[in-house]
């Protein structure tokens, strides 16, 4: 299961995400977020709080949201991540293309 | 064409003037001609001569034309000769017989010479476009097969001198995780684990894709890191939006003693030195295909006849969940595993890590387990 929250400030947007981040979850998610970006929307955060399991069509999701983002100009961050997600994200050199914070 | 490269026609026809008539017309051509007017003779000259094309007479005596031409289509090695049917007979009765007896054409006497001709080279002109067609498409499939071939994982028996042995399990049968042993030198070998992130039938042309840049790109003078950039930049043209490829990647020196790792999102190899204790070695590494400018770090370590390294994809460390402490439990129960359960032949070791690791869990993720021996 996943579930999300929206909180748009003008071009800014927070999805906080409640659930885990797998393939078989991500449909809505990426609705919301092609959504976002065409209707003006330049930065993304994902609240990653609530959200502590991701498989590699997770990974994949995030990453292509950042090229997306970064194609229209803007930018994807990552808030509110465990310390275990933190590293695995890092270990995947993330860190180095888009922000990611603890929580 | 038959061996001599010449255009050999075969004449049959009951009467010797049309006979001698179409033997001069072929032979003015340049053609070489074989002829009878016994229609019996048509299916043996036929075998025996194998000619580019056959004119056969309608109404033989004691033999039916119709009759030998579906006699001729019947017989494999003459059958695709093409057969035009001569007769002084011109309704359409008759004619539509000869094609329904594969007949390609049909020539009413008294012919012309020049249409005679003319019908006799556009059946050679089809015939060899057809045989040059089917050659094309030979060759093609063969390049096809070999290339196939060339991309199936290789045997431990294929390369004994690279010394592995492997477990390997897919969840779909084109699935998206795969391994490649290739010989790079002399006492040199790249081992590799991958996983074409996805699990659906078209992963299997992505990951042919892969390999067949990897093997094209797998050369001394190319590093594993030089290699993981330039897949990433043709898999960034080819991977749909969200999917990437995470490669693990030792390059063994056997002469040298040195082994140079590269990790790019698969979980870190695992090193068995013959003495000291297990552990994991951790390198650096953009995941492939989905990024356009990535980094992929290179560890160079010292190593010793005896000492092992294990390579594995995500599903042997991932059977307890998907979250990240999951993983990282998993890789920890990898290591000690394989310092618990130290078993001297290489492949009895791997073949045994996988049931215990999985046990009665169900699996939801292909295996992969790379075993390699210095």
């Amino acid at each position: 299961m996943l579930s999300f929250t929206e909180e748009r400030t003008g071009k800014n947007c927070v999805l906080a995400i409640e659930g885990e981040l797998v393939a078989t979850t991500l449909d809505t998610i990426k609705s919301k977020v092609r959504e976002l970006i065409g209707g003006g929307v330049s930065t993304i955060t994902f609240d990653m709080t609530r959200s502590e399991a991701i498989d590699s069509a997770g990974i994949g999701f995030i990453a292509a949201a950042h090229n997306s983002l970064v194609k229209s100009g803007g930018s994807l961050k990552l808030t509110g991540l465990s310390k275990d997600m933190y590293d695995f994200f890092v270990c995947l050199r993330m860190h180095t293309h888009f922000t990611i914070e603890t929580r | 064409m038959n061996i001599e490269n010449a255009v050999t026609v075969l004449i049959v026809d009951d009467d010797p003037t049309s006979v001698l008539i179409l033997e001069n017309l072929m032979k003015h051509e340049g053609y070489k001609t074989v002829s009878t007017v016994t229609g019996s003779l048509a299916i043996p000259l036929a075998k025996n001569r194998k000619p580019d094309l056959i004119l056969l007479d309608v109404n033989l005596p004691g033999e039916h034309g119709p009759d030998i031409c579906r006699k001729i289509k019947a017989t494999p090695q003459i059958s695709e000769i093409p057969i035009l049917f001569l007769s002084a007979d011109s309704n359409v009765g008759s004619k539509i017989e000869c094609f329904d007896a594969g007949g390609q054409d049909y020539i009413t006497k008294p012919f012309e010479p020049r249409e005679v001709l003319a019908r006799v080279n556009t059946h050679l002109r089809l015939q060899q476009t057809q045989k040059t067609l089917t050659r094309v498409l030979s060759s093609k499939i063969n390049e096809i097969s070999k290339a196939q071939q060339a991309l199936l994982p290789p045997k431990p028996s294929e390369f004994p001198d690279a010394k592995f042995a492997v477990r390997y399990q897919q969840l779909t049968g084109a699935g998206g995780d795969f391994y490649d042993v290739m010989k790079i030198g002399d006492g040199v070998y790249d081992y590799i684990t991958a996983d074409v992130c996805g699990h659906d039938h078209s992963i299997a042309f992505v990951t042919a894709a892969l390999k067949s840049v990897l093997i094209q790109n797998s050369v001394p003078q190319n590093t594993p890191a030089e290699i993981l950039s330039i897949a990433n930049k043709v898999m960034t043209s080819v991977l749909q939006s969200g999917q990437f490829v995470s490669i693990s990647w030792v390059r063994i020196n056997r002469v040298s003693k040195k082994a140079l790792i590269v990790n790019a999102g698969q979980p870190p190899v695992v090193f068995l030195p013959l003495n000291g204790h297990v552990r994991t070695i951790h390198v650096s590494g953009d995941i492939v295909g989905i990024f356009e400018n990535v980094f992929f770090e290179q560890r160079e370590i010292d190593i010793t006849e005896g000492d092992r390294f294990l390579l594995c994809s995500d599903g042997i460390v991932e059977v307890g969940g998907k979250k990240p402490e999951h993983r990282a439990a998993g890789i920890e129960r990898l290591v000690t595993l394989c310092e618990s359960h130290k078993v001297k032949n290489l492949n009895k070791f791997i073949q045994s890590l996988v049931p215990i690791i999985i046990g009665d869990d169900d699996v939801n993720d292909d295996i992969v387990i790379l075993g390699v021996e210095i």
